[in-house]
């Protein structure tokens, strides 16, 4: 169906390895969270599961077929990639990035159409950015950027979507409302949702899987209320951290 | 013992002869800028710091006495035999003062005044020449002769060269004027004002330079300006080989007058734009081109 | 922000380069009169009038326009390439080559026809050697393909300085004003106008992916875009309308670098409306600076990379200082 997974995946980048011989699937309605400490990997493991980095060994599969024998713009239909940080070499307006997003379904001869620009107006409602389309990406804050470049990804209309670090910039509210709703539309859709986060309840919020990428190409993957322990995760930042239960969820806090 | 008075008389009359040969070797010449030359005898190793100079050397009977030669010193052919000093806005200096020359003849324009410095201040004698009209060239002949010990010559050649360009200025100059355009490059066009000597030949032949109210000695010009001005003769200064391209282009025109009656004419630029004798050659060559503008349409 | 909508520029620029070769026509050291051209036209017959107008300012500003046009077309490009507002056609050195190869041809005494073969020969073999020297992928492809293409113009420039020191007098009348930027009479001919209209209409087919290029590669791969096809595309295509446009006439600066920032102040940022903006402002801006070559200090004439570089500094850094107050309010 809708299935990413890894076959015995390795992944080097010098003498850092994010993941040993990995064999992960990611089913369609999952949410996935990617966990560990900064500099292990977890970007480029996330790179080379949207297609951009080739890996070191094994292989990543999307629907059986390789991703590297996936030509670009199907294989752009189908993951959509959230980066960390933007860096446009020229000046760009709002609604322009949106509609970057577009790109793939976009025939080589057409300019974007109503419905695309419909399309990415709606979006940019949702994210509270109505009205700002023509404003410059240099005048706006980073959490708007983030809306924007969050506008993009959804507006790509792909059944699997990698984010780098989402919650980044973003106020409270949008990390708890705009986030869910996005999880949300996702699992419905039974797309796969896999995020790299650095805020572990936050990730527990919205995850019901993990993946746990220790350094040295360690990795544990599984449900999240298999694998979230205090053991695990305390191993995982190398820093000593509690559980506390409440009403929905468990929080996690340093010791 | 005393000397005879006879023999004393003999003696001191010796003395004298040969303080006064001693004194009439001694050749003291003004400079073009104004700065006496002496030297104690006339000069037998010369080194020359422009083609022209070379030229004129030769033509006063000096050739055998120059020893060193700028870059270009191509004629008379003798001349390409002769050690080369570097190029006349690039003096070898090291070269100059190997061949232990006892006169330099510098351009005083055209040389590196700090180049001409140094050599004087390395003692050796350095003459300043500068010439800008015929006269001047005729004078330059004159100076060099009597620095060199062919002052006879020197005389000769120079009342020939200006006797030469007197009668082509007798013989020329109140035929019918034409609108003459001189052309030295085509690529882009440059021509000369009425300041520059050969606007002044061109006068002197008969001639009126169509761009003489210029105030730029070597300027660029439209071709647009060239047609409007529409000039009856067109002479181009090429040097000797293929007539070059952008000669050829004027046939395009064929508004303008001088491309209508098929005059256009190309003359050698070594001979009208090196200050030495050639120029007389040069001369002629215009007012020849010039006249044939006087005969019609070919 | 910029906020001028892009149609309406494209009309404006239109319009404008129609204003551009009127005015080419009716200004010059010939003082002629349109009655009498007009008539010409009419008649068939030959004056003095028509011939200066269509034999000599026609194919003058036809070759300014498309050469202006083929610079402001390969600054966009090398812009996106590079991902850099500062880059020019002839960062990565083509020029150079194309320009030692021209003054060498000089020396020899080779006729403008081979000059200009020898021209377009020079170019080439610079691009080649600089696509060679860095191929690569990934961003720091850019800084290496960047570092050799500067690199090399700095050798090529010490070449130009060697030969300009070697030649003889007569030489150098030549050799100064073809390094200035100048056109002789002859007009684009039909190669160069068509290489403009396949280069821009190709462009224009793909200006989402030069818009995406912009973005780095990782952004642009992602969307699906096959960036070094595209890359490689666009160096092509940018040195090749470099080397079209120095053999024409001679390595003319700052057109290549400004129209495509300037247009972008005006218009923003979308490929498909500042290439054909480019084009024809880069178009208009030449043919005015070639009217201005052969007006300004009439009957003499002053090389037109001069012109640029007078008339496009104060442009330029009014429409910065424009730019930078409507951002501020």
């Amino acid at each position: 169906m809708n299935s990413l997974y890894t076959d015995q995946l390795t992944v080097r980048i010098g003498d850092t390895t994010a993941c040993r011989e990995l064999s992960a699937t990611f089913h369609p309605g999952q949410v996935w969270s990617l966990l560990g400490r900064n500099g292990v990997g977890k970007s480029t493991l996330l790179r080379t599961l949207a297609g951009l980095r080739a890996p070191t060994s094994g292989r990543v599969l999307l629907d059986k077929s390789s991703l590297d024998s996936i030509p670009r713009r199907q294989r752009a239909r189908k993951i959509g990639i959230l980066f960390q940080e933007q860096d446009p070499a020229f000046p760009a307006t709002v609604l322009e990035t949106v509609l970057t997003g577009r790109h793939p379904w976009l025939s080589p001869f057409r300019g974007e159409g109503e419905t695309d620009i419909e399309m990415a107006q709606q979006e940019l409602s949702r994210m509270g950015l109505k009205g700002m389309e023509n404003r410059a990406l240099s005048t706006l804050s980073g959490g708007e950027r983030r809306r924007v470049d969050l506008a993009a990804l959804v507006v790509q209309k792909t059944r699997v979507a990698l984010l780098d670090e989402p919650a980044n910039h973003l106020d409270l509210h949008y990390q708890v409302d705009l986030m869910g709703q996005l999880v949300g539309d996702w699992q419905e859709n039974k797309g796969v949702v896999i995020m790299v986060m650095h805020d572990i309840n936050l990730a527990m919020r919205f995850s019901d899987h993990l993946l746990l990428l220790f350094g040295g190409g360690e990795a544990l993957h599984g449900q999240s209320a298999d694998l979230a322990t205090e053991e695990n995760l305390s191993r995982l930042y190398g820093h000593p951290l509690r559980r506390y239960p409440a009403s929905r969820h468990s929080f996690f806090l340093p010791e | 013992m005393t000397l005879n008075p006879f023999l004393r008389l003999i003696c001191s009359l010796a003395t004298l002869l040969s303080l006064s040969f001693q004194a009439l070797a001694t050749v003291s010449v003004v400079d073009d800028t104004g700065q006496n030359v002496t030297l104690t005898a006339p000069a037998t190793r010369i080194i020359s710091l422009a083609p022209n100079i070379t030229e004129i050397l030769f033509h006063i009977g000096a050739g055998a006495q120059v020893v060193g030669v700028v870059s270009y010193s191509d004629f008379p052919p003798e001349a390409l035999k002769i050690a080369g000093v570097g190029t006349y806005d690039q003096l070898d200096i090291e070269a100059i003062l190997k061949l232990q020359p006892d006169l330099v003849v510098g351009w005083s324009s055209g040389n590196s005044a700090e180049d001409l410095k140094t050599l004087e201040e390395l003692g050796l004698t350095v003459y300043r020449n500068e010439s800008k009209t015929l006269e001047d060239v005729a004078s330059s002949m004159q100076q060099f002769a009597a620095l060199t010990g062919h002052s006879a010559m020197g005389n000769t050649q120079s009342a020939t060269f200006l006797e030469g360009t007197l009668s082509l200025q007798k013989r020329y100059q109140d035929r019918k004027n034409l609108r003459v355009f001189y052309q030295i490059w085509g690529d882009p066009i440059y021509t000369v004002n009425g300041h520059h000597l050969i606007s002044h030949l061109i006068d002197q032949c008969g001639g009126t330079n169509i761009f003489s109210g210029l105030e730029t000695l070597a300027p660029v010009v439209t071709t647009e300006s060239v047609i409007e001005r529409n000039p009856e003769v067109i002479v181009a200064g090429v040097y000797p080989g293929p007539v070059p391209e952008w000669f050829g282009e004027w046939n395009k025109w064929s508004g303008i007058e001088a491309v209508k009656s098929d005059h256009l004419y190309t003359i050698d630029t070594n001979h009208i734009s090196r200050m030495g004798p050639r120029i007389l050659l040069g001369m002629q060559a215009m007012c020849e081109a010039i006249d044939k503008g006087r005969e019609g349409r070919h | 922000m910029p906020t001028t909508h892009p149609r309406r520029t494209l009309l404006l620029l239109l319009g404008g380069a129609i204003l551009t070769f009127v005015v080419a026509l009716s200004f010059g050291s010939a003082s002629i009169s349109w009655l009498k051209v007009i008539e010409s036209l009419r008649t068939g017959a030959t004056s003095l009038d028509y011939t200066v107008v269509m034999e000599l300012r026609l194919p003058r500003a036809a070759s300014a326009f498309v050469v202006g046009g083929m610079l402001a077309l390969a600054g966009v490009l090398m812009q996106v390439l590079l991902r850099n507002p500062l880059a020019d056609p002839y960062i990565l050195g083509t020029s150079g080559g194309a320009a030692v190869a021209a003054l060498t041809a000089m020396l020899l005494g080779w006729h403008s026809g081979l000059v200009s073969t020898a021209a377009a020969v020079g170019a080439m073999f610079s691009m080649a050697l600089v696509f060679f020297l860095a191929r690569g992928r990934g961003d720091w492809a850019i800084t290496r393909l960047l570092l050799t293409g500067v690199v090399l113009a700095a050798g090529w420039g010490a070449g130009i300085s060697f030969i300009l020191a070697v030649s003889p007098a007569s030489h150098l009348y030549g050799m100064l004003f073809w390094l200035m930027g100048d056109f002789n009479d002859a007009g684009p001919g039909l190669f160069r106008p068509l290489l403009l209209i396949a280069s821009l209409t190709g462009t224009m087919v793909i200006a989402r992916n030069l818009n995406l290029i912009t973005l780095g590669e990782d952004r642009a791969e992602a969307l699906g875009v096959h960036t070094l096809a595209v890359r490689i595309g666009i160096y092509l295509l940018a040195s090749i309308l470099t080397a079209a446009a120095v053999t024409l006439a001679g390595t003319i600066g700052f057109v290549g670098l400004v129209v495509p920032h300037m247009v972008r102040m005006v218009i923003g940022s979308n490929h498909s409306s500042v290439v054909p903006a480019s084009v024809l402002f880069g178009g208009i801006l030449l043919v005015l600076a070639e009217t201005l070559a052969r007006t300004l200090i009439a009957p003499r004439m002053l090389p037109v990379g001069v012109i640029t570089a007078f008339v496009g500094v104060p442009l330029f850094l009014y429409l910065l200082r424009s730019g930078l107050k409507r951002q501020d309010s």
